[in-house]
């Protein structure tokens, strides 16, 4: 059965089926090597955020803590091939990351929130509010 | 020079970039079920902006699209994209009965084996 993909559509069918046989060889039995999704930082103006895409992973899978003022992220995700399926095809990488950011003095570790949707995780470090100069009142004796 | 492609892929996508996204693809050849099963990583994707669809290719090779729009990040990083596969498939596969899941931003596709395509054991008797 099977298959070839190609971004132009059924035009490239031709070509591509030459090369089925050398595919199937490279592509079949071997998984890809295990990989750590990038994580992109943010600031904005009331807070920091982390953004990284996590496929496959739900809140079970994702272990976010803070311990003084590092912050770990951590989460894997493991491929395997269904029971009584063959693979034709591996290009899923197993994910598998644990990153520690230092947190900078602004950002207040207790207000931190983690989500995770769509495969897309995101972290929020608001930052503490800003010092506001305290006018102090002279009062007459 | 051929613009045509470069014509037709532009058409396609609209003005969002392009990702290919990595794909796992089984043979199953159970007993009750068989044919093929699909799973590919989308983050970012939801169900409301996806597109699973097998179009009638050329010698009778059908042609499985798959298009899922997906955004990720936010505010000034914010950025919304497509991705998009196809794939030639070498047999039939039953229309009425494709199925598709999104989980965690992992795109499932069951593709079950036409029954005319599908092997069956023949009971053998005695004579």
């Amino acid at each position: 059965m099977l298959v070839h993909w190609t971004d132009f559509g059924p035009e490239l069918d031709e070509f591509e089926r030459i090369f089925r046989d050398f595919d199937r060889l490279f592509n079949a039995s071997t998984q890809p090597m295990e990989m750590a999704p990038r994580f992109d930082v943010t600031e904005e103006d009331d807070a920091w955020t982390v953004h990284a895409l996590v496929p496959g992973l739900g809140p079970e899978d994702i272990e976010v803590s803070v311990k003084g003022d590092v912050l770990t992220i951590s989460g894997r995700r493991t491929v395997e091939v269904p029971e009584g399926a063959r693979a034709l095809r591996r290009e899923r990488p197993t994910l598998a990351f644990s990153r520690s950011l230092t947190l900078g003095a602004d950002v207040d570790p207790d207000g931190i929130t983690a989500t995770v949707k769509h495969g897309v995780l995101r972290l929020r470090l608001p930052k503490r509010p800003e010092r506001k100069p305290r006018m102090i009142t002279v009062t007459a004796e | 020079m051929d613009t045509s492609v470069q014509t037709r892929q532009q058409h396609a996508n609209g003005d969002l970039p392009v990702v290919s996204p990595p794909v796992d693809i089984y043979e199953i050849t159970g007993e009750d079920r068989q044919g093929l099963a699909l799973v590919a990583d989308v983050p970012g994707a939801r169900a409301d902006g996806l597109t699973v669809r097998l179009d009638p290719g050329r010698n009778g090779h059908d042609v499985l699209f798959i298009e899922a729009l997906a955004s990720a990040g936010e505010g000034e990083q914010a950025r919304s994209f497509r991705y998009r596969r196809a794939f030639v498939l070498n047999e039939r596969v039953d229309q009425d009965n494709i199925r598709a899941e999104l989980r965690h931003g992992e795109l499932r596709i069951e593709l079950p084996r036409a029954a005319e395509m599908r092997s069956r054991r023949i009971e053998v008797v005695e004579g």
